[in-house]
């Protein structure tokens, strides 16, 4: 038996960083799965992004021969924060396995994100940023669900994204908060889809692909959300921090009275009805306002894919 | 805050139970279906979801159909349907629209673009989802009267057949529910959704079978139409006697 060694090399300069060259027996003909060691790599400090890294593959037989070129090879790497959390999993042949055109858009989203609040943060913007134009808030249909009523329908969503129908342009609360926070996790940021209840007064905003102010829907003869659902962090009460990507709120200090000075909420405590945090600066502190608008835990879910 | 639409004073039809229900594309003349699928659910029920393209705008309309086992879960996942809108209240449908299902709501615009009514155990809501944005109401008339309306026989060789349909009990008492059993087939082995109706009292499905729920004192029928995707369909009647 012939003992065929073989070196195998690859330059790179990217964040996966260089393969260390190794011996690979073939005398059996096949040598099965081997493990190559990654060295000086730079995935720690790459920040979330995509990259193509190509391989030169060479071999020689003994250490002093000259190297032969063997192939090239390319490698799509989504560089992520944490391992991906709900509704994402790890488990081998799971639909909830995360999906490459998720990470996809995700890492353009969250582009060189170096911790998960940024990464949610930069999700939300961009999410928001789909209106006008992919999408807008469902303001002639009276606010529905069209994407996530039981489980989101990521299929379709990515089929809007891509320029086809989907289940058409229009989306609610629900449906951005169950967005945001599915392609945030795939980043490794752990955010749920939570609601705060029920029937309340609303401060004016600019709802995702509008370009006014006005609370709620003008068309809705009301200035009223029965409900609202963001992208929520830890246990989904007063005193954690929301995302929405659904609608930009008034920053000042007067958030129910012109001017207005807009801003996404991205990592904002959902708060009280005497302090300016989310929930004051959603609804007014007046009857049929802000002491309506409770958050509601027990409504936090991660909705699994389709 | 369900109240806020009146669900007692909804109208309700016992006497109609639509089972095994589906879309086969013909039904929507000028509209050809894109897509169905049935992998998405509200609450506890699976949402069968068509997709239906125009012939010739750029126009696409989504159907999605949600069957439950009786009128009063219908009723029921109606309300919760509409608790998941952020309006406070939907508008009810114009009065020129009464006839549209037992109950009726569309969006706060005049589009007419999206549509929500029940009918018997069947709810049913349509999406103008195009880049065209197209007016929805005839289409829920079209697929109210699948519900509603008796449709043709059919050719014969295209015909489904019931070749059993019986209650175990012929006789009972008011208040007193019987299984129904019912064999039908298609000719080529489409599937066939099937639409009972009766006179006195009302169909519901218990465990996987439908069952008849007699009302009150009388002699009444129980009758079952099997529709294949073609819609051509087959009508067996049965009597039953309340005492």
């Amino acid at each position: 038996m012939k003992l065929i060694r073989l070196f195998v090399k690859a330059i790179a300069g990217n964040v996966l960083g260089e393969v260390q060259e190794r011996w690979v027996d073939l005398s059996a003909g096949d040598s099965g799965f081997v493990p190559f060691s990654l060295i000086n790599t730079n995935l720690a400090n790459a920040g979330v992004s995509k990259r193509t890294t190509e391989w030169r593959w060479q071999y020689r037989l003994n250490a002093r021969d000259p190297w032969q070129e063997l192939r090239h090879t390319a490698h799509r790497i989504y560089v992520v924060l944490r391992t991906p959390t709900l509704p994402w999993v790890q488990t081998a042949g799971s639909t909830q396995l995360p999906w490459t055109e998720v990470l996809d858009y995700a890492c353009d989203w969250g582009v060189l994100s170096g911790d998960i609040d940024q990464a949610a943060t930069k999700v939300t913007e961009r999410v928001y940023a789909l209106g006008p134009g992919t999408m807008r808030y469902d303001c002639p249909g009276g606010g529905a669900t069209h994407y996530a009523i039981g489980s989101f329908d990521c299929t379709k969503f990515l089929e809007l994204l891509r320029g086809g129908p989907g289940n058409g342009e229009l989306v609610n609360c629900t449906d951005c908060a169950t967005i945001l926070s599915t392609f945030a996790n795939i980043l490794g940021c752990d955010l749920w889809q939570s609601r705060m209840e029920y029937g309340f007064q609303l401060n004016p905003f600019i709802a995702v692909g509008y370009g006014a102010w006005y609370p709620g829907c003008s068309n809705w003869g009301g200035t009223s959300f029965s409900y609202h659902e963001v992208a929520w962090k830890g246990a989904c009460t007063a005193s954690e921090a929301v995302f929405d990507a659904c609608l930009q709120l008034d920053a000042d200090a007067a958030p129910d009275s012109a001017p207005h000075s807009p801003v996404l909420a991205t990592n904002m405590v959902f708060g009280d009805c005497s302090s300016l945090g989310y929930r004051l600066r959603l609804s007014p502190n007046t009857p049929g306002g802000c002491g309506n608008c409770n958050p509601a835990p027990a409504t936090r879910k991660r909705r699994a894919l389709i | 805050m369900t109240s806020a639409y009146h669900p007692e004073k909804w109208n309700v039809t016992k006497n109609l139970f639509i089972w095994q229900f589906a879309l086969g594309g013909k039904e929507l003349p000028g509209w050809v279906l894109a897509e169905a699928k049935a992998n998405q659910h509200f609450k506890e029920y699976p949402i069968l979801e068509y997709y239906w393209r125009h012939q010739e705008k750029n126009a696409m309309v989504k159907i999605d159909v949600i069957p439950t086992a009786s009128w009063k879960e219908a009723q029921a996942g109606f309300r919760g349907l509409l608790q998941e809108h952020m309006i406070l209240q939907l508008p009810a449908v114009p009065d020129k629209m009464a006839l549209l299902g037992d109950v009726a709501y569309t969006g706060p615009s005049d589009e007419m673009r999206n549509m929500l009514f029940i009918r018997a155990n069947m709810i049913v809501m349509l999406n103008s989802i195009g880049r065209e944005t197209v007016r929805t109401e005839q289409l829920a008339f079209d697929v109210d009267n699948l519900f509603t309306r008796k449709q043709h026989a059919g050719n014969g060789k295209t015909r489904p057949e019931i070749l059993q349909f019986e209650a175990e009990l012929r006789e009972m008492p008011a208040g007193r529910a019987t299984v129904l059993n019912l064999r039908a087939e298609d000719p080529v082995q489409r599937p066939l959704w099937y639409r009972f109706t009766t006179d006195n009292g009302e169909i519901l499905q218990e465990n996987d079978r439908v069952v008849y729920l007699a009302e009150k004192p009388g002699e009444g029928k129980v009758t079952v139409l099997a529709v294949n995707p073609e819609g051509d369909t087959d009508e067996k009647s049965i009597p039953v006697k309340v005492l």
